[in-house]
């Protein structure tokens, strides 16, 4: 028998109830295994999830759930969320964003561009005369990539490579190139590509390192399924996904941390929560870093295979965030408040952003959402609800004093809104009536992100997508048996829509491994 | 579609994995240490270990507690002035916990020799107040968790010109204040309104006119008694008051720190003050009131009466008795189930649970939740009361940890 006094059996563990876990959770369930999530927070979600502040009520992270998709043009996820039978209801953003850039030598930028590829690419045109063949082409490529993906997904791996090479030639040979040899290669103006990369940031790595499938199915998708969010914020999906757990016959239970995975013989045996209880299982699914597991929660210490520390040592942390959340008491009309979200940077010089990410200097970029501009009535008439993240490495803040870090929070905080003032010509200072400034260490704090991280690892092209799907399955890949990952720090890139996809997929694997096993006894 | 001519060769794809396999050859075996995670701890401890290091009597019912970080324990985490400590505390079988504000200055908690002070008011018949009277002095552990809370000067929100409004022992948080402006911001200036019963009411007075007379640019006193000695202030802290001691209120933000009664008087006086935007007033959660059954909202047909509830923690289900007219949170903690709590005033969270059934009254003044949740019956029983039989599904807590 075992050493540890276990007091339940469980068909798996889900370690964090964030949106890989509670994905995965749905996922295990619909597939017949009974999951218990372990979630340390008072209730489920992680950065899916909302803070009440006086009369506002703020989303703590979406900014737009992409890939989820409208009624007639479901994206992955919201084909997931429908075969789930999720009640929630979603609202449509109404433009892809506004990009403003204010110290850009190669001039200023300011473009409102919308949903929906022709349009989109019309729009471009307006911007851009002459952008139309390229701007066409680079969408056509894209979409080649999504569908080569889907043709990947549904053969699980085992591809032909003829029909690779016949159906998704472009896939084949752009998938290992960055997106700027892309739009090189395609030739596309230099003002066209500067529009087009304005949503860099939510990779937040640099054009010419970013792996091109990832931003072009990234951009494909948000045009063409355009992009979505929950009428009360993201804890609505959250507690829908916690619901459906339930009903398939799994649970949630909060305010329990587990302390350590229980491993021998290279095998989880179970995990032991911070309470001290012992609970068995032989399928552990951890919604958190690869770093924090293994070096951390893995118990006993040794049983961790030194390979583990190289899988997770190879990968390159990605940035935390500054978010500063606005309760106003004007409403965005009384404000000029136009688009849903802004864009604003420095200049489209990604290497110089990126930079900027891991120093004190100036901050060179923020990704600004105005809730009311998709949601009118989210916060009471006559008000309205902004919120500003700037991304952050978690380094910026280690050397911060403690007494000095209040004032360190205020002080990013209002050069984050002098450079909206100076970006939109709108003042908001005069109309706070709350704020609340979260950094890399509340994220570290509250949502124990790995170093602040709330990027999960950077997609560069070795440890993106299609690298870890063809290794997916791979004892290389998988040193402890029946542990897996899922979230931001997973398999795909951060994102709400990219980790409720790797918690779908490693939900289906872990409960094959399930009834492998348990077929059996 | 034109046919991008790019990548050379066939199998980028297999490639990617290859460059992958060498990346993780390459990589080293380190731990890495998880920096901005140690600082959020630091900054955050899930729990404090304190320790009484002196007792100072403000007068009969009230005392200030001196307290330091235990010895093995890391130093004390930064707070902003106006937030609380929440004391953890097992009395009887009841395992609770009471906030109370940190009375000291953010810069007096710096350092080795740091400390944070609280200042309890006795409250007759109160479990805790008197718990605390009866047991602490030189030497005792003290269980903590925190600071938290939202009440403090926010540069960025805030005008500032600040007044500082407190009832009685709610002049805690403006002793903070008063005392961490004095010694590091000169950005702004702060006028205290301090309503009291009786001469003897009045804190820190000595304390707060000495930093005023360093910095009189910066501060100003003006208290009011119910019952003034010769020669002070009679009367209440009221729309009255408030006009004749203030100019120019539209540039102002108000912090407000009392007794819930005095909440609902001063709601209804600052209409008379004049057109004031709602961020300028910043009322302090106080905990569930005296007497519920006083409040302007509290339904007519309730009845005192004793109840049951069903209470279920991890598909383990007890029945236990509970009064309508203490909350839900008491009857668990006078039970003996364990369940956590941090502000007691319906905003943090922290004791989230879920009603499955049963009829409640709610205080909304500070409610904290969120849509959804009221969608889906979700309550704070801290802040909730129950009105008939009921069924509530409570998240499990830990017990305090090391006594
Ligand atoms: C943010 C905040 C800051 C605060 N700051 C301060 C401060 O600086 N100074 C200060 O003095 N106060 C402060 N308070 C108030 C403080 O937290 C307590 O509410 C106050 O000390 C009264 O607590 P008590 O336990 O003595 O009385 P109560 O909690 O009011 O006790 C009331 C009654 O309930 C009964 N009871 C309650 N629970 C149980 C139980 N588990 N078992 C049996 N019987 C029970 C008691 O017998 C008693 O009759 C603050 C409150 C908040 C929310
Ligand atoms: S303890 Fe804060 S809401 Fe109940």
């Amino acid at each position: 028998m075992s050493e540890y006094r276990f007091t339940r059996e469980v068909d798996a563990v889900i370690i964090g109830a964030g949106n890989g876990g509670l994905a995965a959770g749905a996922s295990l369930a619909k597939n017949g295994v009974k999951p218990l999530i372990l979630e340390k927070h008072s209730s489920p979600g992680g950065f899916a999830s909302s803070f009440v502040r006086g009369r506002f009520e703020f989303e703590t992270a979406l900014h737009v759930l992409a890939d989820y998709g409208p009624d007639n043009n479901r994206g992955n996820l919201g084909k997931f969320f429908d075969e789930l039978g999720l009640d929630v209801e979603f609202v449509e953003v109404p433009e892809a964003y506004r990009l403003i850039t204010t110290h850009d030598p190669e001039g200023n930028l300011d473009a409102v561009m919308p949903m929906g590829i022709e349009a989109y690419i019309d729009k471009m045109e307006q911007y851009v005369p002459g952008s139309r063949e390229s701007v066409t082409n680079y969408l056509l490529i894209c979409k080649e990539i999504y569908d080569a993906l889907l043709y990947l997904g549904k053969n699980k791996g085992n591809v032909d490579k003829d029909v690779l090479l016949k159906e998704y030639g472009n896939f084949v040979r752009t998938c290992a190139a960055s997106q700027q040899q892309v739009l090189d290669a395609i030739k596309m103006p230099k003002k066209a590509q500067r529009i087009l990369n304005a949503y860099w940031t939510y990779l937040a790595v640099e054009m010419d390192r970013i792996n091109f499938t990832i931003f072009g199915v990234m951009i494909y998708v948000l045009l063409e399924k355009s992009a979505y969010i929950p009428k009360s914020r993201s804890h609505e999906i959250s507690m829908a996904l916690e619901q459906k757990i339930r009903e398939l016959g799994g649970a949630v239970e909060c305010n329990s941390e587990v302390e350590n995975i229980l491993v021998k013989d290279g095998k989880v045996l179970g995990v032991k929560t911070t309470r001290g209880e012992y609970i068995k299982t032989t399928q552990v699914v951890a919604n958190m870093s690869e770093h924090t597991v293994y070096s951390r929660m893995v118990y006993p210490a040794n049983a961790v295979p030194p390979r583990c520390y190289q899988i997770a040592n190879a990968r390159i942390m990605g940035p935390g965030a500054v978010v500063v959340y606005l309760g106003l008491n004007k409403s965005a009309d009384e404000l000029g408040i136009t688009e849903y979200e802004y864009l604003i940077y420095d200049s489209m010089d990604t290497t110089d952003v990126y930079k900027a990410f891991d120093s004190r200097g100036r901050t060179k970029a923020q990704a600004t959402a105005c809730l009311n501009l998709a949601i009118p009535n989210c916060s009471p008439p006559g008000t309205c609800i902004i919120s500003f993240t700037v991304l952050n490495h978690g380094n910026r803040w280690a050397d911060v004093k403690p007494e000095k870090y209040f004032e360190e929070k205020e002080r990013i905080a209002k050069e984050i809104l002098d450079e909206f003032k100076l970006a939109t010509g709108i003042d908001l200072a005069p109309y706070i009536e709350e704020i609340e400034i979260a950094t890399p260490a509340t994220f570290a704090n509250i949502n124990k992100k790995y170093n602040g991280s709330i990027y999960g690892y950077e997609c560069v092209d070795w440890d993106s997508l299609i690298p870890k799907t063809m290794t997916i399955q791979d004892e290389d890949e998988n040193p402890i048996k029946g542990l897996s990952f899922v979230g931001g720090f997973s398999r795909r890139s951060q994102g709400f829509s990219s980790s409720y996809m790797t918690g779908e997929v490693a939900g289906r694997i872990a409960a094959a491994k399930w009834k492998e096993e348990n077929k059996n006894v | 579609m034109s046919k991008i001519k790019l990548i050379p060769g066939l199998f980028a794809l297999m490639r990617m994995a290859g460059t992958r396999k060498k990346r993780i050859k390459e990589a080293d075996f380190k731990i890495r240490n998880d920096i901005i995670g140690q600082i959020a701890k630091q900054m955050h401890p899930e729990s404090l270990s304190l320790v009484v290091h002196s007792v100072r009597a403000e007068n009969e019912s009230v005392r200030t507690y001196r307290l330091i970080s235990a010895p093995d324990s890391t130093s004390l985490p930064v707070f902003q002035a106006g937030q609380y400590i929440s004391i953890k505390l097992k009395i009887g079988k009841s395992q609770t916990s009471r906030a109370y504000t940190i009375s000291s200055a953010p810069y007096e908690a710096e350092g080795e020799n740091g400390y944070y002070e609280i200042t309890v008011r006795k409250k007759p018949g109160g479990l805790v107040s008197e718990y605390i009277f009866d047991n602490w002095a030189e030497g005792v552990g003290v269980n903590a968790t925190g600071p938290h809370g939202d009440f403090f000067y926010s540069p960025l929100r805030d005008y500032k010109d600040i007044v500082a409004i407190a009832g009685g022992a709610g002049i805690t948080p403006f002793r903070s204040m008063i005392k961490q402006f004095a010694e590091k911001e000169h950005e702004m200036n702060l006028t205290l309104l301090y309503g009291c019963k009786n001469e003897n009411d009045v804190l820190f007075e000595r304390e707060i006119d000495e930093i005023i007379k360093t910095h009189p640019s910066l501060f100003r006193r003006v208290n009011v008694y119910e019952n003034a000695p010769e020669g002070r202030p009679q009367g209440y802290l009221n729309a009255e008051f408030i006009n004749s001691n203030l100019e120019d209120m539209q540039n102002k933000t108000f912090f407000i720190c009392g007794p819930s009664v005095m909440y609902e008087f001063l709601r209804k006086e600052f209409l008379k003050v004049g057109n004031l935007r709602r961020k300028q007033l910043r009322y302090e959660v106080g905990g569930a009131p005296d007497n519920v059954t006083k409040r302007k909202d509290w339904p007519a047909n309730a009845e005192c009466k004793t109840v049951q509830i069903t209470v279920y923690i991890q598909n383990i289900s007890y029945d236990i008795p509970a009064s309508t007219i203490e909350t839900i949170l008491t009857a668990i903690e006078r039970a003996g189930l364990l369940l956590d709590s941090q502000c007691r005033s319906g905003e943090c969270g922290i004791c989230r649970s879920k009603l499955n059934e049963g009829d409640v009254y709610i205080i909304t003044d500070n409610d904290g939740r969120r849509a959804a949740d009221k969608e889906l019956g979700y309550i704070h029983p801290c802040s909730t009361y129950p009105l008939s039989d009921c069924r509530v599904t409570i998240p499990p807590s830990n017990p305090i940890k090391g006594r």
